[in-house]
C-alpha cells in the first residue's frame, strides 16, 4: 500500500487521539460539525479547526437511553462517543438542519454534552426557491458573528478568502484523486479513496493538501491497476468507515464512482473566488446540494445518470443506514430511472457496528449476486 | 462416468447433488449443524459410496449457500441467487421468477429464459418470513414441521398474527395458546403471516410474472403454498424436491464451466 494511503488509514483508526494531540500541540480551538452542509470555511477563517463528527463501529454504551429506536446507527454512534467524553477536545459544534434526526440530535447534544459553543444552522426546507438564498446569507452572517463573539476576533473578508482558497485546493485535489478510480485509468480502489477522503475531515486541510499532492504524484508515477472487474457506482449517505466498500470490492467489483456524503457530494464543486466571500460560499453550497435531505430529487437522479454514463458503471449499489428516511424515499425513483438504461440497482441497508456480522453474510451474498448478474460468474 | 457435484451449504440444511450429463443421479439433504465444512465433506463421502464412485470420477465441485465460502474442496463458489436461478430454469424451462424460502432467508429472483438473473430481492436480517420462524412456532405449539401444512389447511378461522418479528410473533402465538384457540387456526395464521411477508417483499419483482417457481424447504408446506397462491392469484410450480434446486443449479454451473474450459 502507498505510504500516504497507509498514513491516512492509521490516522483514521485513531482520529480522536490524534485530534487531541493536535490541539495540545497547536493550541488551536477545534469545532465539530455534522453533515457536509456546514460552511467550514467560516470556522477555518475564525482561526479554529473544523472537524467532521463521525461515529465508530464500537457497540453502544450510552446513547440508546436518549434516542428513539428509529434513529440511524451513525447518529447513535456519534452521540455515544460524545456522551462517553471521546469528543471532549471539542470547543464547540455547528449542526445544520439536514435530516430530522440530525436536527433533533443537535438538541440532545446541546442538553447533554458540555460545550463552549453550539450553533444550529437553520437551512430552509426548499433550497430551490430564490428566497432561500436570502435566508441562508442571513444564517451565514449570524454564524460568523457568533464565531467572532466566541473567539473574540473579527473575521475579515480576507480571512474567509484565504480559507476558501485552502478548501478549493482541497476539493480540486480530491476531484483529481476521485478520477483515479475510473477503469480507464484506475490507480486507487474505492476503499482506499474513502480512507484518504475521510482523513481530510479530521485534519487541517493544509496538511491534507500536502498528503493529496504527494499521493497524486506517487500514483501518477505508478502503473495503473488492472480493471477487469464489474464496475459499480456506490450511492448513499455518510460513510465514516470504509468497511462496506471493502466488502463490495473484496466480493470482486471495482467501485469506480460514488455519490456519498463523505465522497463526491462533499468536494464535487468549488467556491467562485471572484465573488464576495459569503456569496461565493452560498452559491457553492446551493449548487453542490444533491443530498436527498435538501436537493430536488430530479437533480440527484440526473447527476446519478450522468455519473453512471461517465464512469461506465455497470451497476449501482445504494448503501443506506437503516432508518435513513431521506435516502430510503429516493430508492424507488432511482431504481426506475436506472432500469430504463438497464443498470441494476441493489439496495443495502446496514448498521455500522462491527459486531453486526449476522447481516454481513447476507450483505455479501447480495453483493456477490449482483456481481455475478453483471459480469457472469 | 464423470460426476459434477453441487453443494448447497444452507443455514439449516446442506444439500449435495451429483449430476452427470445434466441429469441428477443422486442427492442428499441433511442438517448443516455447527460445522458446515465437515458436514459437507461427510455427505460427499456418503454420496460417493452410495453411487460407488471415487474421487477421480468427480469432474468439478461448485459450492453455494450461506456456508459456501467454508467449503474448501469446492472448485468454485457461486451465490445461491445465481444457483437457484439456474436450477429452477433447468427444471421448469420458461420460468420467469423464483420464490425461495429457506431456513434463514427468503429471496425472490426474476430470471430470463436462460436462467440468468435479471433482478432479485432478499429479506433483511429479520427471520419472520423464513423457515426458522416455522421452526420456532413448531416448538411452541408442539407440532411437527411436516404437519403444519395439512393442519393449517383444516382451519376454518385462521388467527391474525400481526407482528413481523419472530420474537414478538412468538409471544402472540403463546397468547393465542393461552386463550385456547385451536392449534389449526394458529398454524393457519402463521402460514398466512409468512406468505404475506414474502409476498410483500417480492411484489415489486413478481408483478407481471405468470410462471413462478417456489423452492426451498418451506415450499414443502402446503399452507404457505396456498397462502402465496391466494395472494398472487396464480398456481405456483413446486418441484418434487424443492430443497435441492440451489444444489442442482450449482451442479449445472459446474457443468457449464467444464464445457467453457474444453
Amino acid at each position: 500500500m502507498n505510504d500516504v494511503i497507509s498514513t491516512c488509514v492509521a490516522y483514521n483508526a485513531e482520529r480522536l487521539e490524534r485530534l487531541k494531540e493536535y490541539k495540545k500541540k497547536n493550541n488551536r480551538k477545534i469545532v465539530g460539525f455534522l453533515c457536509s452542509q456546514v460552511p467550514e470555511e467560516l470556522i477555518y477563517a475564525a482561526g479554529m479547526l473544523p472537524v467532521r463528527i463521525m461515529g465508530s463501529r464500537e457497540p453502544l454504551q450510552m446513547a440508546d437511553s436518549l434516542l428513539q429506536s428509529y434513529v440511524c446507527s451513525f447518529s447513535r454512534s456519534c452521540l455515544d462517543l460524545m456522551l462517553l467524553g471521546k469528543y471532549q477536545f471539542l470547543d464547540g459544534i455547528v449542526v445544520p438542519h439536514s435530516c430530522d434526526t440530525i436536527r433533533a440530535l443537535y438538541g440532545v447534544i446541546e442538553r447533554n454534552v458540555p460545550l463552549g459553543f453550539t450553533h444550529f444552522l437553520k437551512y430552509p426546507i426548499s433550497l430551490e426557491k430564490p428566497e432561500a438564498a436570502v435566508l441562508i446569507i442571513e444564517e451565514y452572517k449570524e454564524m460568523k458573528e457568533k464565531l467572532e463573539k466566541f473567539t473574540g476576533k473579527k473575521i475579515t473578508d480576507q480571512d474567509i478568502r484565504e480559507a476558501i482558497a485552502v478548501y478549493n485546493k482541497n476539493r480540486a485535489l480530491l476531484q483529481k484523486l476521485a478520477a483515479f478510480r475510473l477503469a480507464s485509468d484506475r490507480r486507487i480502489t474505492g476503499e482506499e479513496f474513502l480512507e484518504v477522503a475521510l482523513a481530510g475531515f479530521v485534519m487541517d486541510k493544509k496538511d491534507h493538501n500536502i498528503l493529496l499532492e504527494k499521493l497524486l504524484k506517487d500514483l501518477a508515477a505508478k502503473k495503473p491497476l488492472s480493471s477487469k472487474k464489474p464496475r459499480l457506482l456506490v450511492a448513499g449517505n455518510v460513510l465514516d468507515n470504509s468497511g462496506m466498500l471493502k466488502i463490495i470490492e473484496d466480493a470482486g467489483a471495482d467501485i469506480v464512482w460514488d455519490d456519498l456524503c463523505t465522497g463526491t457530494r462533499y468536494f464535487g464543486s468549488s467556491v467562485d473566488e471572484k465573488k464576495a466571500p459569503l456569496e461565493g460560499l452560498l452559491e457553492h453550497y446551493l449548487s453542490r446540494t444533491y443530498c436527498p435531505c435538501k436537493g430536488k430529487l430530479q437533480r440527484r437522479i440526473d447527476y446519478l445518470l450522468d455519473m453512471v454514463k461517465a464512469s461506465k458503471a455497470q451497476g449501482v449499489i445504494m448503501l443506506h443506514q437503516k432508518f435513513c428516511d431521506p435516502h430510503l424515499w429516493d430508492v424507488k425513483f432511482v431504481r426506475e430511472e436506472m432500469e430504463k438504461i438497464s443498470i441494476p440497482v441493489l439496495e443495502i441497508e446496514y448498521e455500522q457496528f462491527a459486531g453486526d456480522s449476522g447481516s454481513a453474510g447476507g450483505i455479501r451474498t447480495r453483493i456477490q449476486s449482483l456481481i455475478e448478474m453483471i459480469g457472469g460468474k | 462416468m464423470k460426476m459434477v457435484i453441487g453443494i448447497d451449504s444452507g443455514s439449516t440444511t446442506t444439500k449435495v447433488v451429483q449430476m452427470s450429463e445434466g441429469k441428477v443421479k443422486h442427492y442428499l439433504v441433511l442438517p448443516t449443524g455447527p460445522n458446515s465444512e465437515r458436514t459437507a465433506t461427510r455427505m460427499l463421502q456418503t454420496a460417493q459410496q452410495e453411487c460407488n464412485i471415487s474421487a477421480d470420477d468427480i469432474a468439478t465441485i461448485v459450492a453455494t449457500g450461506y456456508g459456501r465460502a467454508n467449503i474448501s474442496m469446492a472448485n468454485k463458489q457461486v451465490t445461491e441467487i445465481t444457483c437457484h436461478a439456474k436450477g429452477a430454469a433447468s427444471i421448469f424451462p420458461g420460468a420467469q421468477a423464483i420464490i425461495d424460502i429457506g431456513g434463514q432467508d427468503s429471496k425472490i429472483i426474476k430470471i430470463d429464459s436462460t436462467g440468468r438473473v435479471l433482478d432479485f430481492i432478499m429479506n433483511e436480517k429479520c427471520a419472520a418470513g423464513t423457515g426458522r420462524f416455522l421452526d420456532v412456532m413448531c416448538r411452541v405449539l408442539e407440532v411437527g414441521i411436516d404437519d403444519i401444512g395439512p393442519l393449517s389447511l383444516s382451519s376454518s378461522e385462521p388467527v391474525q398474527i400481526s407482528s413481523t418479528c419472530t420474537v414478538f410473533a412468538e409471544s402472540e402465538v403463546i397468547s393465542h395458546v393461552a386463550r385456547g384457540t385451536p392449534v389449526e387456526d394458529i398454524v393457519a395464521g402463521i402460514c398466512s403471516a409468512i406468505s404475506a411477508r414474502v409476498y410483500g417483499l417480492g411484489r415489486r419483482i413478481l408483478t407481471g410474472c405468470t410462471k413462478i417457481i417456489f423452492t426451498g424447504g418451506v415450499a414443502k408446506n402446503q399452507g404457505i403454498v396456498k397462502g402465496l397462491e391466494d395472494r398472487l392469484g396464480l398456481q405456483l410450480l413446486v418441484p418434487p424436491n424443492p430443497q435441492i434446486v440451489g444444489a442442482i443449479g450449482a451442479a449445472f454451473i459446474g457443468q457449464e464451466t467444464l464445457k467453457g474450459e474444453v
